[in-house]
């Protein structure tokens, strides 16, 4: 009692002091005192837990444990809790903003100040990482099967040069950029330059002022471009109503920079004029669905950009009532979100993938969800700077379908007739012959004389049960259809007869979405039946090349198997058939074989198809790292599905080698979040060191602090947080949001037997 | 103030620890441990009655010191040079360096051989020489403190508001220097080095100029942070630069810039090897030897050593032919010094020889995109303010007289507010703050 007083006397006698100095003027006294009270102030302010103009959460006071002290997690994380919370931490960043452009600086954080208002990001190049982007998508598109097209758009830095500071222009950065398409040169990939449609507007409000994405008219000038490459006919600017949504959105290049600015940028809104079209957005991360492609709630918040698709996630799903039964993918950045809108005019489906946040299995995706038109749609700065595209290139060979191509099917090792059990012919006179004469025995046959595209719906079983009715209950593996040959095929009707198939395919899938469908090409006709109906040959030869295409645009298989019967001259082989149309038994035997010898999904010399192979390890594996993952998932809670990463993928996410260990198991957030466990179990014979496996797992959390920085800041304090942990040979990563809880009980969950 | 007399060393010791812990929470049992052993040994030293014996003693303690420097700091700057020239595969270390390890060990090392010398007694209290090993202003970035200059402030010390008043503006004052002048600079020279092959050959020499200034506030703003916090509790530390661009001569230079490591070496290394009164050959051979260490000290890698001997070899040909020379030409003189400086950070800054040859190569327009283009000016009109600045304040006439101007307390205070305003700014919204001083 006696000591407290005492020190209270000495605290009060220090204080009278320090008040008497003061008056006095003492610049000693009137210094300590500022800094010690800006101190308390700060300390007693109340923490934020959201930056708004920065767009991310601040990071709050870190708990203290041995642990954290002693690795120095706990100071690293104290310093950025001090930087964060620093008060009037805006006016502080702006103050400095402002001290810049003072010292005639007109960059700030990798911002430049530039003429008219707008603030201009620097985008970033790397050879490395834009060659592999490159060779990735070409090496998809080489497959074939696989319609691929590429835009990308250049971002304000390349276009509104003359808008930037003198002599800012990074000539060697902008041709860099620019060369990006050819070096798509001599591949099959559809590469699509919007560059100089966006260069011959450049005085129109194409990007955004305070923002680095472009505006809605920039986007509805790349939208043409790609409409038109994609043999869509695109709408002119006068087919839409356009409205103002928002005019007081500050983007992300003003944040960064952080200084004053009365000129704020306008979100818009293209609608087409008197349309039925109605639209839908899923975004199956939030689990949220929106009648509109355009998310209203979001005109509210600071990054208005997000009005267009909802923002970033790993996926977005657009559905529409356009019918056109065309479905396209879209690989892309946050550019595409002021695209697709466009695009989905067109399409009945568009699916938004995102691969830096997108964890599943790109082909087993593509495949379920029957997509086989690729557009990789990119701005220059991601596409030579982010290397998540080169995910497929991995994916591609150790995915199960990541050799699924459509369109033609090769050679193959030969079939026995039990194949044909699980398959359903669709056809007229010709594939009744076949049945007849070929010596098949399986197979469900729904055939009629005469049968075209126009009243092919009206087929029916043996029993008279039609066609779609019977195929719900059937459960048929494969599907063969030949049909042409009772209908007009020349430049006038071809379009109609291909868009009829499609449909027909369409209402196939619809009563059975499993079912394996391969389109036959038409048989040829002899010379003489040719004067005699109202076909050509050569007709037919054009549609088989058509239905070839359609084969890809519908995930299907296409059959060449007219080569049996056709001549050079594109007619019917001499002697094989009695009336010029209708085949001979024998050929009618060719044909079953070539059904036999030509089978999806199996190559030449290799029943097994060759993408399941599994990964190696280096064996002797000892314990369960999947279970150990699991004990942990089920500890932390995971806002989304935690989604077991194919171990392919380890090599291509952490660079370790897998038979350089025994084993590992690997979850992943299904969305744009960080979340990650990881269980790796070390060889101690010769594989890697703990240390390397620690080294290639910090590695990666770099590389994904690097992604998520732009795009979802929100978990970057996830990854700086991450847990790495390593006892008795076995390595446990964990981002989450409370990877504390885990801390205390890993012990005991390694060793649970 | 409010701290007992008997008590500040405690303060200062805790606080110290405190603050080497905050960065480096394992390598204080370290540095604990480097104090505990030089604690006793110069006490140990001081018992001995033979000459002989003393010796033996005073070996032992320097052989462990260099001993702990050469394991954390040039291990594996040895096992891969070894592995280059034998072929063989050691495996490298791989330890992070602990901060100030060369700091505080040439301070240790200081004291012991001042014992030896009878120059200073030894500290009996482990308290006080903890607080001279550990004192957290200097630890990190210098100077090194000679226990003799600080033996009497250990014990007696008065905090007057005068001190603390000349404390907070040298702290502000430095902490000024670092963040507004070098770290700004800073990111100009990381601009030319990384578009080293393709930048025109202004573009190259800004870049070089920039690195000098950048280095040259970046670390005697760390001093003047230290000395002014010294001030604070008390202390009085020396000055570790005294204007080096001004010099006339390399020789000159080195007088100037970072004063406390060059009477180290020249105390505890030249001198003992008998300096330059034991003929020419025996000179050239002491001076090839401490600079080779300075070169090195400066971090473990051949690029530093190769900085250190070619001051070496300036330095003998100034004492051989130029020394009287230089004297009598006041502007060759200059032009001569800056220029041979420059090219020493070349040297000191590319991270190695190969990049330091290209960037040689382009101060003299070989592989460049021409003598001048608009990245130059660019660069130039963002960044005179701060570098007429930075280099205003390399001149102690033009120092001198805003010094004059600030004498009155009350304007000196408004200038402290304003400079820790304007850092705080620049802290606050830092996306670059390099501490170049880790190698050290």
């Amino acid at each position: 009692m006696f000591y407290i007083k005492n020190i209270y006397k000495k605290l009060n006698k220090f204080f009278k002091n320090m008040v008497q100095q003061i008056k006095k003027g003492s610049c000693a006294y009137i210094l300590c005192t500022i800094f010690i009270g800006f101190c308390i102030i700060n300390i007693l302010w109340p923490s934020k837990t959201f930056s708004d103009t920065e767009n991310r959460n601040l990071s709050g006071l870190p708990q203290i444990s041995a642990t954290n002290v002693i690795s120095g997690k706990f100071m690293s994380e104290f310093d950025s809790y001090c930087d964060d919370q620093l008060i009037f931490r805006d006016l502080w960043v702006s103050l400095k903003a402002n001290m810049q452009l003072l010292t005639f600086k007109k960059e700030n954080n990798g911002v430049y100040k530039s003429k008219d208002s707008y603030f201009i990001n620097k985008p970033q190049y790397d050879e490395k990482i834009a060659n592999k982007n490159i060779e990735t998508i070409k090496k998809v598109s080489a497959g074939g099967g696989l319609k691929v097209s590429v835009a990308i758009v250049p971002t304000a830095y390349e276009i509104l040069t003359e808008k930037l500071p003198d002599n800012t222009e990074d000539d060697k950065l902008i041709s860099n950029l620019k060369g990006l398409n050819s070096g798509f040169d001599g591949s099959n990939v559809n590469v699509i330059d919007v560059y100089n449609t966006l260069k011959e507007n450049k005085d129109e409000y194409i990007y955004y002022r305070t923002d680095h994405h472009q505006t809605a008219l920039g986007s509805f000038l790349v939208y043409k471009e790609i409409a038109q490459a994609l043999e869509l006919s695109p709408y002119r600017e006068k087919d839409f109503n356009i409205t103002d949504r928002a005019d007081d959105f500050l983007g992300t290049n003003y944040s960064k920079f952080m200084i004053r600015t009365n000129k704020k940028d306008v979100i818009s809104q293209y609608e087409l004029k008197d349309s039925k079209l109605k639209s839908t957005l899923t975004i199956p991360e939030i689990n949220k669905e929106y009648k509109s492609l355009f998310v209203e709630e979001n005109l509210k918040i600071k990054d208005k950009y997000t009005y267009y698709m909802g923002g970033n996630y790993s996926a977005h799903i657009v559905k529409t009532n356009a019918g056109t039964g065309k479905k396209l993918v879209v690989f892309k950045d946050s550019y595409a979100h002021s695209i697709v809108p466009f695009l989905a005019n067109h399409y009945a489906e568009i699916h938004m993938i995102d691969l830096r946040y997108f964890n599943d299995d790109v082909f087993e995706y593509m495949y379920k969800n029957k997509l086989s038109n690729i557009l990789v749609l990119y701005n220059t700065s991601n596409f030579a700077s982010d290397g998540s595209l080169s995910k497929l290139l991995k994916q591609e060979e150790i995915s199960p379908y990541g050799k699924v191509r459509y369109g033609y099917v090769e050679y193959t090792d030969k079939a026995d007739d039990s194949y044909f059990n699980d398959a359903v012919f669709v056809g007229d006179s010709l594939t009744e012959g076949m049945r007849m004469y070929s010596g098949i025995e399986g197979g469900h046959f729904y055939t009629k004389v005469g049968v075209s595209l126009y009243n092919a719906d009206s087929l029916t079983d043996v029993n008279g049960i039609n066609i779609f009715e019977s195929l719900k209950t059937l459960n048929a593996g494969k599907m063969y259809i030949m049909l042409g040959i009772n209908q007009e095929l020349d430049e006038l009707n071809l379009k109609n007869y291909i868009k009829m198939y499609g449909e027909f395919i369409d209402k196939v899938r619809k009563v059975d979405d499993d079912i394996t469908i391969y389109i036959q090409a038409i048989m040829p006709i002899s010379k003489g039946a040719e004067k005699r109906s109202s076909i050509y040959a050569k007709d037919i030869l054009n549609a088989n090349k058509a239905l070839n295409r359609l084969a890809i645009d519908k995930c299907c298989y296409y059959l060449g198997v007219n080569e049996i019967a056709v001549d050079e001259s594109g007619y019917m082989m001499e002697g094989i058939s009695p009336d010029g149309i209708h085949l001979s038994a024998e050929k009618c035997q060719q044909w079953y074989d070539y059904l036999k010898y030509h089978r999806a999904g199996y190559t030449f010399n290799d029943t097994k198809n060759k993408a399941l192979e599994t990964v190696k390890f280096s064996g002797n594996s000892k314990i369960d790292c999947d279970r150990i993952a699991q004990d942990i998932i089920k500890e932390l809670n995971f806002t989304y599905n935690m989604n077991k990463v194919s171990n392919g993928m380890i090599y291509d996410i952490y660079r370790i080698e897998t038979e350089k260990i025994k084993s590992a198991s690997i979850y992943m957030s299904s969305g744009a979040l960080a979340d990650e466990v990881a269980v790796f179990e070390l060889d101690q014979n010769n594989g890697l060191s703990s240390e390397e496996v620690r080294d290639g797992i910090s590695l990666h959390i770099e590389d994904r602090i690097k992604q998520m920085e732009g795009y979802n800041p929100k978990e970057v304090q996830k990854l700086k947080k991450a847990f790495v942990y390593s006892k008795d040979g076995v390595i446990v990563l964990c981002v989450s949001q409370n990877p504390e809880t885990i801390k205390t009980k890993i012990d005991k969950i390694l060793s649970k037997k | 103030m409010a701290v007992p007399k008997d008590k500040k060393n405690v303060v200062l010791f805790a606080s110290s620890l405190v603050f080497y812990a905050w960065g480096e929470p394992v390598y204080i049992f370290l540095m604990l441990f480097s104090t505990a052993f030089n604690y006793f040994i110069a006490l140990y030293l001081d018992k001995c009655d033979t000459k002989r014996l003393k010796k033996q003693r005073l070996i032992l303690g320097v052989t462990v010191n260099i001993l702990i420097l050469f394991f954390f700091k040039y291990a594996d700057f040895f096992i891969s040079t070894l592995n280059t020239i034998t072929g063989l595969k050691i495996k490298e270390l791989n330890l992070p360096l602990p901060i100030g390890i060369s700091f505080y060990t040439f301070q240790t090392m200081s004291y012991i051989i001042d014992v030896y010398r009878n120059d200073v007694k030894p500290q009996k209290s482990f308290l006080k020489f903890g607080t001279y090993v550990s004192m957290f202003p200097q630890l990190i970035a210098g100077p090194i403190v000679r226990y003799r200059t600080i033996e009497k402030q250990l014990d007696t010390r008065k905090i007057t508001q005068d001190n603390v008043f000349d404390g907070i503006y040298y702290f502000v004052i430095g902490l000024s220097k670092k963040v507004l002048i070098a770290n700004n600079l800073g990111i100009l020279w990381d601009f030319a080095y990384n578009h080293m092959e393709s930048a025109s050959t202004f573009t190259m020499w800004l870049g070089i100029i920039a690195f000098a200034l950048q280095i040259y506030f970046d670390f005697s703003g760390y001093s003047h942070m230290a000395i002014g916090l010294g001030k604070i509790f008390g202390f009085d530390f020396p000055e570790n630069f005294n204007f080096p661009y001004i010099s006339r001569s390399v020789t000159e230079f080195w007088r100037r810039w970072h004063i406390s490591l060059g009477t180290w070496f020249k105390e505890y290394v030249y001198f003992p090897l008998g300096g330059s009164r034991q003929g020419k050959k025996r000179t050239y051979l002491n001076l090839f030897i401490v600079w080779l260490l300075t070169g090195l000290w400066h971090g473990a890698s051949f690029n530093f050593a190769l900085w250190g001997l070619y001051y070496c070899i300036l330095l003998i040909i100034e004492k051989w032919i130029l020394g009287d020379f230089l004297k009598t030409r006041r502007i060759v003189s200059h032009i001569y010094t800056l220029g041979a400086v420059l090219i020493g950070w070349v040297l000191f800054a590319c991270e190695n020889l190969s990049d330091a040859i290209i960037y040689l190569k382009s101060l003299i327009g070989i592989n460049t995109t021409g003598l001048i283009d608009g990245t130059f000016l660019y660069n130039l009109t963002s960044n005179w303010v701060v570098l007429v600045i930075g280099i205003l304040c390399s001149i102690p006439a033009f120092t001198k007289k805003a010094e004059f101007y600030f004498k009155n307390p009350r304007a000196k205070m408004v200038l402290i507010i304003v400079l820790f305003i304007i850092c705080t700014a620049y802290l606050t919204d830092a996306t670059y703050n390099p501490f170049l001083y880790f190698r050290f």
